[in-house]
């Protein structure tokens, strides 16, 4: 069959005139309004967030108290006068770390000077045990 | 609707007012169905395309330049989903889906409604079937939806000379098939 230019137009213009209906378009409505409404937008009761409020704060404040307090006991401790008194006697007492402190000798010379001092107490300790054995 | 009203309408949907959303499409999604059931030729499908046209268009809305035609906007949405989807339907032989229009008629509570969208899909179809995707979309947004060249071109991004060696190619084919029968 030969066709054409008048053929093919009524043909597309019975498509044309055939508009398709939708059944059902409420509900597609519907449907979409359901999609694009977000989940998580659901209202939060009131209550519930004064208590996140209040938790907040909470957390806030007793973690600055915690750095406060920290803060405040080092101060305190470095600067109170027991604490320099120990510090003095563990400087006077140990000869050979006063004098690195001081920066009078070198690491090298505080090992020498307590191999000598333990040298010299182990002299005291075998004099003493013969005495004792004597 | 009257210009002012629409875009009263989508200032107040780009604040997120559902209302005015759900306005817009009850006005918008009849066009929009019937674009792509022509295109799609399955009920089902076209319904599909509708609900991602609108999500698409909430999602977008504050990208919208008022100083367009909203339906241009909108057709071009749509077009472009009917578009993905052809292009990854591939010529697939539609023997389920029309078997599923059947089961979906014999069922409805609309028998008669969706008894000649069934045929007026299967009718496309036969017409439309060994068009390309492109063609196919020309063709249904100049010789059945007829829109302007100038306003197929704003949606679907082809020149003026696409479009029409496209339609050219799909009136052709059309031709082809009549033919045959």
């Amino acid at each position: 069959m030969e066709i054409n230019d008048n053929t093919l137009n009524i043909a597309i213009n019975n498509l044309k005139r055939q508009k398709p209906e939708m059944t059902d378009a409420e509900m597609l409505t519907d449907s979409i309004m359901e999609r694009i409404t977000p989940k998580n937008k659901r209202k939060t009761p009131s209550f519930l967030l004064v208590i996140r409020t209040i938790s907040s704060s909470a957390a806030v404040f007793l973690l600055g108290l915690f750095f406060f307090q920290q803060t405040n006991t080092t101060e305190l401790y470095t600067n109170s006068p027991t604490a320099k008194v120990a510090e003095l006697k563990i400087e006077v007492h140990s000869e050979c770390l006063t004098k690195v402190n001081s920066k009078e000798k070198s690491v090298l010379d505080v090992y020498l000077c307590r191999s000598k001092t333990n040298s010299i107490k182990n002299q005291r300790f075998q004099s003493f045990y013969h005495q004792l054995r004597n | 609707m009257d210009k002012p009203t629409l875009n009263d309408l989508i200032d107040r949907s780009k604040r997120n007012d559902q209302k005015s959303f759900r306005r817009i499409v009850e006005t918008h999604q009849s066009m929009i169905y019937s674009l792509a059931f022509r295109i799609m030729c399955n009920e089902e499908e076209a319904k599909d395309i509708v609900q991602e046209t609108f999500i698409k268009v909430w999602l977008n809305l504050s990208g919208f330049d008022p100083e367009k035609k909203f339906s241009t906007w909108i057709y071009s949405i749509a077009a472009h989903l009917c578009l993905d989807k052809l292009k990854s339907k591939k010529r697939r032989f539609q023997a389920e889906a029309f078997d599923k229009n059947l089961y979906d008629v014999a069922t409805s509570e609309n028998a008669d409604q969706k008894l000649l969208n069934t045929e007026l899909g299967s009718l496309i179809l036969a017409l439309t079937n060994n068009l390309t995707p492109k063609q196919k979309i020309v063709f249904t947004l100049r010789d059945l939806e007829e829109l302007e060249v100038a306003e197929i071109e704003e949606i679907t991004g082809l020149s003026a000379k696409k479009i029409k060696s496209n339609l050219f190619l799909a009136r052709q084919t059309i031709r082809q098939k009549l033919e045959n029968y």
